[in-house]
């Protein structure tokens, strides 16, 4: 009678655990084209994970800098776009603003 | 031989052959000859004198020997039948010297080290110094004495009272006692004998048989066999070569990471003043202070770029191990809580105070040269292993704690005469002296752009809820459009944040609300 609903419950953690994996490789996948301001995540480039630890320890920072428009700008914002733009190079010509976005985005 | 040493003036070991069959009289003579052969030259020149060594059986059971006040050392006779017949040098004891022999060696040295120790064998520079000094205690007393003379006046050992060892051995000054010592010494675990603990005249004279008979003493204590070499002038031979990084167990709450962690202090850029600042709550009315490295990413030159490579930074910080769900105030005066030193990653130290206590921290360099810079982070490591000492909220608490490490580590002389005991007033005393940059707190944003300064989300919180209030207040109305809340009040002071009406909304909506 409960098969079903074990079989089903199985299947979401699946579909969770994949879920999940996908978030870690955007986090780790990041691409910005600043030209159209607008921040896309593939696999393309490939930062390492401890790159993307510092971007992920930024996400308040990022917050508030977004929501003050600048006014508030953390160390460890500053740490993320420090390396964003050493090691993805369409960021180098992007805004401080379009950066905190996409780090804010992720 | 004995006798062409004698005319020149040094150490000679003369055996009391009363009673030894020539088997015995040879097995003794060469363990003397050894240690002899094994202690430094210095030390065999100073001390200019004939030892008697005999062997006796007025002794307890399981010891192995023993020294006179002036030139006599005595072994335990129970041991003469193995130390002859050789079955000694195999015999395993649960000592870390190994074997019977071995530890029969290291008793001879570790008791001329009781001899050389008392017989006040100072250079003479530190001679004029100490002179000095206990003239100048006499005139002016305690109060009057410069900081270059405190612990160095009334000296009456070569060693074991030298305020620099006192501090590296683990008896630090109490605080506000005008140089005087900590009765007990706390750097208990991992001692590889724990009866040099019991007071610094054990410690020089312990520490002296390992520095002397292992090799990898160096790498132990790196501290301590550099101060017995630099006393004696001299380095033991073959002694090993150490790694260059220190190891630390890892105590972030990130369980990805290794639980093993190295620091290597050639990466390490500067060392701030870490200071949590203060709330109303009676464990941290006065801040809480912990010590910052800021280390260099790998592959990046020592430079101010390191001060942003916050995931690579570290932070040393005394905390009372609270194994309880609740802080009792008394355990805390009294020094039931212990203290231990944890090496944290800096992102969770900025994360527990920022966002969950909501207190700002400042972090200010402090003014220290490359050498002091190695030497703390040294020191640092070893505390971490070696520490575990009593917690007392006023007169042992975490700014004591860290000003502790910070003179013992770095030896700077300005930390001699240094005392306090709140974590803000240590700031201030460091800045006073010169030996902390607080100008570097002096603008606000760019403090925290560049990482002094991670202010608290109490401040950011605060300016959003203002926001959202003065927006439900208004009369405007109240659609999707929200307010892009906040302005400066954390940032630059003015007293209420104001707010304008812009996309993306960041207050949240009540649309039931707004449309009644």
């Amino acid at each position: 009678m409960r098969s079903p609903l074990i079989v089903a419950a199985l299947g979401l953690l699946v579909l969770a655990d994949v879920a999940q994996a996908q978030t870690l490789k955007a986090t780790s996948n990041i691409i910005v084209r600043a030209s159209a301001r607008t921040i896309d995540f593939t696999s393309d480039t490939t930062t390492s994970i401890r790159d993307s630890k510092i971007v992920r320890e930024a996400h308040d920072d990022a917050a508030s800098f977004v929501a003050t428009n600048g006014e508030i700008r953390g160390a460890q914002l500053e740490a993320a776009f420090d390396t964003l733009r050493t090691r993805v190079p369409e960021a180098r010509d992007a805004s401080d603003q379009t950066l905190a976005e996409a780090i804010l985005a992720l | 031989m004995l006798c062409a040493d004698a005319a020149q003036a040094s150490l000679q070991l003369r055996l009391k052959t009363d009673g030894l069959s020539p088997a015995e009289q040879q097995a003794s003579q060469a363990l003397l000859d050894e240690a002899l052969g094994a202690l430094p030259p210095r030390f065999i020149e100073q001390l200019d004198r004939r030892i008697d060594v005999g062997w006796t059986d007025k002794m307890p059971e399981n010891a192995y020997g023993q020294a006179s006040l002036v030139s006599e050392l005595d072994l335990n006779r129970n041991l003469l039948a193995s130390l002859t017949d050789g079955s000694a040098a195999t015999q395993k004891t649960n000592r870390p010297h190994g074997t019977v022999r071995r530890e029969m060696l290291a008793t001879v040295l570790h008791e001329l080290t009781h001899i050389y120790d008392r017989a006040r064998l100072w250079s003479k520079d530190e001679r004029a110094l100490i002179q000095r000094c206990s003239r100048q205690n006499n005139i002016t007393g305690l109060i009057g004495l410069p900081d270059q003379c405190r612990g160095q006046n009334d000296r009456r050992f070569t060693l074991s009272d030298d305020p620099r060892l006192l501090d590296l051995a683990g008896w630090p000054q109490y605080v506000g006692r005008r140089g005087e010592r900590e009765q007990h010494n706390n750097q208990v675990a991992r001692s590889p004998d724990i009866y040099e603990t019991t007071s610094p005249l054990e410690f020089v004279a312990v520490n002296m048989e390992y520095f002397l008979l292992d090799p990898s003493y160096a790498c132990r204590r790196p501290a301590l066999a550099r101060y017995y070499k630099e006393h004696f002038g001299w380095a033991p031979p073959g002694e090993d070569a150490c790694g260059k990084t220190y190891a630390f167990l890892n105590a972030g709450n990130d369980f990805a990471k290794t639980p093993l962690g190295q620091i290597d202090p050639e990466r390490v850029y500067e060392i701030d003043y870490l200071l949590a600042e203060a709330n109303q709550n009676l464990v941290s009315r006065w801040g809480h202070s912990m010590l910052r490295l800021v280390i260099c990413a790998p592959g990046r030159p020592r430079g101010p770029d390191c001060r942003l490579d916050l995931d690579q930074h570290l932070v040393l910080s005394y905390r009372a191990f609270v194994g309880d769900v609740q802080l009792s105030s008394w355990d805390g005066l009294v020094g039931k809580y212990p203290s231990r030193l944890f090496v944290l990653p800096l992102a969770q130290v900025i994360d527990e105070y920022t966002k969950t206590e909501l207190r700002g921290l400042a972090s200010v360099p402090l003014k220290l040269n490359r050498q002091e810079i190695n030497d703390t982070v040294e020191h640092a490591a070893e505390m971490h292993w070696s520490y575990d000492g009593n917690y007392f909220f006023i007169s042992n608490n975490c700014a004591v704690e860290s000003l502790k490490l910070l003179r013992s580590g770095s030896a700077n002389p300005q930390l001699t005469g240094l005392d306090n005991i709140t974590p803000n007033g240590l700031l201030e005393v460091l800045s006073a002296r010169g030996l902390a940059d607080t100008s570097v707190l002096n603008d606000k944003r760019e403090a925290l752009r560049l990482g002094y300064h991670f202010d608290s989300f109490r401040e950011r919180y605060q300016a959003m809820l203002m926001c959202c209030a003065n927006v439900c207040r208004s009369s405007r109305p109240r659609s999707k459009t929200g307010c892009r809340w906040m302005h400066r009040n954390a940032v630059n002071g003015s007293a209420r944040p104001t707010c304008a009406p812009a996309p993306p909304c960041c207050c949240w909506n009540k649309p039931a609300i707004a449309n009644s």
